[in-house]
């Protein structure tokens, strides 16, 4: 099936093309810029929404309520759920599929596991395309669902629209998602599985962390201010199982999104984002290439090598292999 | 970014015996495949429509209670309306060998009955993707 | 790297590997038993010295059994565990085995009934009456026990989600036989936290799973006083993977959830721990098998008494009704399994079990023909009768081994146990699929051993042969493809028979029970009566509870 005949069948509500649509994306085929720029017209009509935070923590029961209360209000859903490749045999159970059971039917609700696959900016590529996809394919909403920790993690989340870090009682897990970055990343802040012990402490360190960021103004970045407004993380407190608190949850989506619609920030991000898109696949491209170059041309090769083996300085030999990288660059980029 | 095999292991029918099943998860994992794993009381409709989001190559269905003739048909049925007929679809579990034939028949590619060894598998996912 | 250096390295390489061998066959601590404890290679008085002997037969903590006179007095119960096709199909069954040695019943339900659903349904259509008897309404236990005297037979019945109706079922059956619930004699699994880990027959949420669990054994107090009202079950744990003692240890667990359960209710453990009763398995490690059944005694005893103030002895003894588990008969050669089958049921008795069911030797295969349970009744009575270890009460007791053993047994299931209760006990386990992905790990370790030959299961993995499976499959149970037809036929007419405003009745009674969170059992009971079916006694409870999906594990 040609790909124009795809993306036809996906826009005609064929699940089998979306999902195939999907698995171009993911394996990064040679037709996938033919499908990018086919459904480019068709983008920008979804709202997308990150779910992230440590194991464990009830992110796909959240995803799971959120996509309830979503098509309650007659919305349809895109789910990406993403899990970690095992770094030594490259294999993946994706398993977040069977906390979304309810859904399994319901033909507005199209979920899809995707795994981190290993490759540097690979998946965070693959992911984007994919919400792309989704988008195109008119789902009201994309939900993208990660396990926080790694940089591509983070790198998928700051392609969403708002971006909800969950986090539970119990442990040092808080913290130390803190310290990977989320602190920054998060535009709602939720404590799950909040009827257990040390569930109100948690909610209360949180806001008061973060009324200390806001009133430490140099610490406000431009992405949360509108003007003289400024958006301030809320804090909520949910159980994923009974589903308790997820109303409020998306309340809060949606006031989110109102505030950045309306400050014109939804916009800025979105073409930061397009500008973001472009700059790291041209740089994962041109990276690739350049270790292709290390490996086909002899001349390219033992320069490096003679940087490898600690004989020349790094500085000393940049000045020939810039000429001699380029040369090969601009050789094969005539052959795309 | 290299093709990987994508499974998807289901456990159709009110069953619950699933240890052969997760074994066959993690067997699958480590052979590098990505493997999704659908939990228990499957009904045809729902592995057939998970089986065609997740784009998978083999649809893997396991039994223990005997029931695996009609309900490998009601999957093969759903996989075909949901347009997903090229699929492989193996069945694995307590399969007793007077049945072979007719899951056969009805288009099942592989069968691994209690007792098969995971290498052949694993084998058997392999070439049946390769071809 | 040069040829000759590569060929230096794969040298020493051999070498490493074969001082490597050398050293891990001699290592102590590479003397395992089935379930990880660590063995030596012989034991001697010094290693008992500081173990205080165990009080004999009959005394507190019961280590050495809860009798004192144990079978030299009775015999251990003897049941097997059949069903199939309809009520009558399975009643027949049951009258022949009566007459051949069989001293209590043991029902194997069919899903859609274990699941809560009618025959009619079409989620279970290829399931009715495949695995177990077929039951829907009270009509079909009518059938199954029609011309068997309640009053004189005990009947356990393998049901958990939907116990509850099961139970009623049963104890209505009985009063139509002029039989009063007070002298009815049964037992209901009833254990549905391990549902959620293995075997998936859960209908609920855990939480109204294990109040409905506790609805059932609070009823019993009072209503139904010689029936057990729960059997805990470790076996299903360790076929889903688990060691034995970690299963064992994980039956503890959520022993402890089910008493507090009621204990909460204003219950004394006292009131209602006598019906309590475990299914425990005993399986290839002969010794630790014996060793886990005589700790698990005096774990019990323990428990009772220090955590929860009991004062009855009859609370304290541990009743446990073991056997084998169907996951270690093989495909291959399958009289093999007979030898499996007997070493099962010697460690059990020499374990002290109560009541024995065995798996029989065809049940890898599919669910146990007549000829195959008749041999495994056959191997209980020839070491009942013919063995003479009846004869004196348990004859291991003094073994350096065993008791050490049974002593670090004991130990292992203090620390597994105490690990579960300090970090929120079993249902938060099962919610974050804690104990999931352990026993799911365990399996695949167990698989991987296999595979490497560092367990052995003679003519699977040792001593193999070529002969196709379709040898031995002549010997399968034939499946009754009329019995959907037959139990769709008796819907059909209850349906037509019944008082609608009667059932109508029942029904909204149970709702608003289940809404109010009062004991279910009445309404259930009523339900039943009126000839509800168990489908549309589960649809209105899962309006209330919800529909629930445990995690995986993997």
């Amino acid at each position: 099936m040609n790909i124009i005949e795809l993306i036809d069948n996906m826009r005609a509500g064929k699940e089998a093309a979306l999902a195939r649509l999907i698995s171009l994306a993911e394996r990064n085929d040679p037709q996938l810029s033919d499908v990018m720029q086919n459904i480019q017209p068709q983008l920008g009509n979804a709202y997308t929404i990150g779910i992230t935070g440590p194991p464990g923590a009830g992110k796909s029961s959240l995803t799971n309520q959120l996509t309830q209360q979503l098509r309650q209000q007659g919305y349809t859903v895109g789910i990406i759920a993403i899990d970690p490749s095992s770094p030594f045999t490259g294999g993946a159970v994706l398993g977040d599929r069977v906390r979304m059971e309810d859904h399994y039917l319901d033909p507005g609700v199209f979920i899809r596991s995707m795994a981190s696959r290993g490759s540097h900016g690979g998946l965070a590529r693959a992911a984007k395309d994919a919400i792309k996809i989704l988008d195109a394919s008119g789902k009201d909403f994309i939900l993208v669902e990660t396990v926080g920790v790694g940089q591509t993690e983070l790198d998928v989340m700051q392609t969403v629209d708002t971006v909800a870090v969950v986090l539970v009682p119990e442990g040092g897990d808080a913290i130390q998602m803190l310290k990977a970055g989320l602190m920054e990343i998060a535009d709602l802040f939720v404590v799950n599985k909040a009827d257990r012990d040390g569930a109100p402490q948690i909610v209360s360190a949180l806001k008061s962390i973060l009324h200390l960021k806001y009133t430490t103004s140099g610490n406000i970045t431009k992405r949360e201010s509108a003007g003289d407004e400024v958006w301030e993380v809320p804090v909520v407190a949910t159980q994923g199982i009974s589903g308790e608190g997820v109303g409020e949850m998306l309340a809060r989506i949606n006031r989110h999104r109102e505030f950045i619609q309306a400050s014109g920030e939804l916009e800025h991000r979105r073409k930061q984002r397009r500008r973001e898109d472009l700059l790291s696949q041209l740089q994962y491209l041109m990276r690739e290439t350049l270790e292709q170059a290390c490996e086909e041309s002899d001349d390219i090769h033992t320069l490096v090598n003679r940087v490898v083996a600690g004989d020349d300085a790094s500085h000393a030999v940049i000045g020939k292999l810039l000429p001699l990288t380029l040369d090969y660059m601009q050789n094969q980029s005539k052959k795309l | 970014m290299q093709r990987k095999i994508r499974v998807l292991i289901a456990k159709p029918g009110l069953d619950g015996h699933d240890k052969g099943a997760k074994v066959l998860v993690n067997v699958l994992r480590d052979a590098g495949m990505e493997v999704i794993y659908t939990g228990l009381h499957q009904t045809a409709e729902m592995v057939a429509r998970a089986a065609v989001q997740e784009d998978v190559d083999i649809v893997g269905l396991s039994y223990l209670s005997g029931a695996h003739i009609g309900l490998t048909q009601e999957v093969i049925n759903a996989l075909k309306e949901a347009g997903a007929d090229h699929m492989k679809v193996i069945v694995g579990g307590n399969i007793p060998e007077r049945d072979f034939s007719q899951l056969d028949t009805m288009g099942v590619a592989a069968i691994f009955a209690g007792g098969s060894s995971y290498d052949d598998i694993i084998g058997t996912f392999n070439d049946l993707v390769a071809a | 790297m040069p040829t000759h250096d590569a060929e230096k390295h794969k040298k020493i390489k051999r070498e490493a590997d074969w001082l490597g061998r050398l050293r891990f066959e001699h290592e102590p601590e590479k003397n395992l038993s089935y379930s990880g404890i660590s063995l030596q290679p012989f034991y001697r008085a010094e290693d008992t010295q500081f173990l205080p002997p165990p009080p004999p037969p009959g005394a507190y903590p019961y280590t050495r059994g809860i009798h004192e006179g144990m079978y030299r007095d009775r015999p251990w119960t003897r049941r097997q565990y059949i069903g199939f096709g309809t009520g009558e199909d399975t009643n027949q069954w049951f009258k022949d085995l009566l007459s051949k040695g069989q001293t209590g019943l043991s029902v194997a339900l069919d899903l859609p009934t274990q699941m809560g659903l009618d025959s009619t349904d079409p989620l279970g259509k290829h399931e009715v009456g495949r695995v177990g008897v077929a039951i829907d309404s009270l009509a079909d236990m009518e059938a199954l026990f029609e011309g068997i005297p309640l009053e004189k037979v005990s009947t356990s019945f393998t049901v958990n989600g939907t116990a509850a109706i099961i139970m009623a079922m049963y104890l209505v059956t009985a009063e139509k036989q002029g039989v009063p619930p007070e002298q009815i004699r049964g037992t209901v699994q009833n254990d549905i936290l391990k549902e959620f880990v293995a075997r998936g027959t859960y209908l609920f949420p855990p939480t109204p799973s294990l109040r409905l669990a506790g609805d059932i054994i609070e009823y019993g107090i009072t209503k139904a006083p010689k029936f057990n009202t729960i059997s805990i079950s470790q076996a299903h744990m360790k076929s889903a993977g688990a060691t034995l003692i970690q299963a064992d240890a994980y039956m503890f667990a959520n022993t402890i959830a089910y008493i507090e359960e009621v204990t909460r209710r204003g219950y004394q453990l006292d009131d209602f721990g006598q019906q309590l009763s475990f299914l425990q398995c005993v399986n290839r490690d002969f010794f630790e098998s014996i060793a886990r059944l005589r700790a698990a005694r005096r774990y019990w005893a323990e428990l009772a008494h220090n955590r929860y103030g009991s004062q009855r002895d009859k609370v304290q003894k541990y009743r446990i009704h073991s056997g084998g588990d169907t996951d270690s008969m093989t495909f291959e050669r399958p009289y093999a399994n007979i030898g499996r089958i007997a070493l099962t049921c010697l460690s059990a008795v020499l374990g002290g079990a109560q009541s024995i069911q065995l798996p029989c030797y065809d049940e890898a295969y599919e669910i146990p023909t007549e000829e195959a349970i008749q041999n495994a009744l056959d191997v209980q009575m020839i070491v009942a009768f013919e063995s003479g270890v009846s004869k004196v009460v348990d004859p291991l007791a003094g073994s350096y081994y065993v008791e050490k053993l049974t002593a670090d047994v004991h130990t292992e299931f203090t620390r597994i146990v105490n690990d579960i209760v300090n970090t929120g006990g079993m249902v938060r386990w099962i919610e974050e699929g804690r104990l999931q992905r352990k026993i799911a790990e365990e399996a695949y370790q167990w698989e991987k051993r296999l595979k490497t030959g560092e367990e052995v299961m003679v003519a699977a993995n040792f001593a193999r042969d070529d002969k196709p499976r379709s040898e031995y499959e002549t010997m399968m149970h034939p499946y009754q493809d009329k019995t959907l037809e037959q139990q769709t036929a008796r819907i059909a007419r209850i349906k037509q028979d019944r008082d609608p405003a009667k059932l109508e009745q029942a029904l909204s009674a149970l709702e608003s029970c289940a809404h109010k969170g009062t004991n279910l059992m009445e309404p259930i009971t009523e339900a039943v009566r009126s000839y509800a079916t168990i489908g549309e006694i589960c649809h209105t409870l899962k309006q209330c509870f919800g529909h629930y999906r445990a995690p995986t594990g993997v």
